[in-house]
């Protein structure tokens, strides 16, 4: 299984090199969204250094979640059956979308932090801490994009619906590393906030595992 | 429907009424709150409410787990959509009566509270929960896909109620569902039960009705699938025609 899961993580990650979907459109088009933010609020540094971890995390997750519902290799529903043909575990397709969702995500998020450093003068804080945060997020945000479009796949609403599934269930991912940065700041350790993330993600790829067999039998 | 189970649905609507007009005599003539007064009234409201729309939602979850296990389509995925729209209607009621109470007593009718903010996004996933439902025609997938999002919102659930333990927040922590004795007067103790229970059975009878709904949907939905085309297609009456 492993070897079939970095065999289509390899191809949805060749795709996504030849076609720059996620980086060349949607990390220019977050960091748009992120200077936007500032303009709005008036270009004021204090305040926007400030409010930074928290809008960096909220364009994250916004963001985040756009770039799961981009048109991976194995979204198309005759690849699906085609992977199915050739013996593919629907556990096997559905992991290799989340990382490869996931390697998107995270490669957003360290561009959106620099961003925001130059930007809104952002202190990322504790590095470390920093550094965990964002694989643990976007593995998150991944496996919750991916699950939710599986659900909305073919629905009416198309996946104009995901983004209501996902941000609201997202939430802690957003708020677990600010808060662990402010926790760490004030002297305390931030880790627990950290695995507060972990946790999500944990049971949303143990759920979305759970459900890839259930889900592909009643989409063909 | 058969003639026992109207009677037995006739039974729990007189109840639902009575047990209502009980607590709310009940909810008046409760001591008022030392600090805020007749205010506090709304509480026999509000918690009810939350407490009936928790309850929904764990009915929409069972009732998920158990179309995941095969059974029987009609009987749980109606069960599963009724009770998740009769959660809805209770969790939106909740966060109106409380930024009703939230006006006079925190002076804004929303804050960035973590109990406020949890509620408001149970409400938002479950409102996804019906709109997916709503986006897809066939009843199989529709009710596996929408099952899977009935098990996963509801883990929503103990972070709502633990919210005000976790986080710092001006909402009051549990009174009721703690541990020790209730940190609440005795008589507005049983005033708020009688409420719970009024309003857990106005749920129950909505919940029946929101479900013969969906049963008719889903046998006219099996009917549409079954018939055969030919019976579907007939022939236009031309009439006579005179040469």
């Amino acid at each position: 299984m492993t070897a079939d899961v970095m065999a289509l993580l390899r191809t949805e990650l060749r795709v996504e090199r030849r076609t720059g979907g996620t980086l060349l459109v949607l990390a220019p088009y977050a960091v748009a969204a992120l200077a936007l933010v500032a303009i709005t609020t008036g270009a004021d540094l204090p305040l926007l250094r400030r409010l930074s971890p928290g809008l960096l995390w909220a364009v994250v997750v916004v963001l985040g979640v756009l770039t799961t519902m981009r048109q991976g290799y194995a979204e198309d529903p005759t690849r699906r059956d085609l992977l199915h043909l050739l013996g593919m575990r629907p556990e096997a397709v559905w992991i290799a979308r989340v990382l490869a969702a996931a390697t998107l995500v995270a490669a957003l998020e360290v561009v959106l932090t620099v961003a925001a450093v130059v930007l809104l003068d952002l202190a990322v804080g504790d590095p470390l801490l920093h550094a965990a945060a964002v694989p643990v997020t976007a593995l998150g945000l991944a496996a919750l994009g991916v699950l939710a479009r599986d659900l909305a796949d073919g629905a009416r609403s198309g996946v104009a619906l995901v983004p209501l599934v996902v941000v609201p269930l997202a939430v802690p991912l957003a708020l677990a590393p600010v808060q662990a940065r402010a926790v760490a700041e004030a002297g305390g350790s931030g880790w627990t906030w950290i695995a507060l993330a972990a946790l999500v993600t944990t049971v949303t790829v143990g759920v979305g595992i759970a459900a890839a067999a259930n889900l592909q039998e009643v989409a063909s | 429907m058969t003639p026992t189970a109207r009677r037995a649905r006739t039974g729990r609507d007189v109840a639902a009424v009575c047990v209502l007009a009980i607590g709310l005599v009940l909810a008046v003539t409760a001591p008022p709150d030392r600090l805020q007064g007749d205010l506090q009234r709304l509480m026999y409201v509000h918690v009810p409410a939350a407490w009936t729309g928790y309850l929904a939602f764990v009915v929409t979850a069972v009732a998920s787990v158990q179309i995941l296990r095969r059974r029987p389509l009609r009987q749980w995925d109606t069960l599963a959509e009724a009770s998740a729209t009769v959660g809805v209607l209770f969790t939106a009621l909740t966060l109106a009566t409380g930024s009703i109470w939230g006006r006079p007593v925190w002076g804004v009718w929303w804050t960035w509270d973590a109990r406020l903010v949890t509620t408001a996004l149970l409400l938002l996933v479950y409102l996804a929960y019906l709109a997916l439902r709503r986006g897809i025609d066939d009843p199989e997938v529709r009710a596996r896909r929408s099952a899977w999002l009935g098990v996963i919102a509801v883990v929503q659930l103990p972070i709502v109620h633990m919210s005000v333990v976790w986080w710092r927040t001006l909402h009051q922590p549990p009174t009721v569902l703690r541990p020790g004795d209730p940190s609440i007067d005795h008589a507005m103790l049983l005033a708020l039960l009688v409420n719970v229970l009024a309003f857990t059975l106005v749920a129950w009878s909505l919940l029946d009705r929101r479900r013969e709904l969906g049963v008719l949907r889903h046998d006219r939905e099996r009917d549409a699938v079954t018939i055969p085309a030919g019976l579907a297609v007939t022939a236009p009456d031309l009439g006579t025609i005179d040469v």
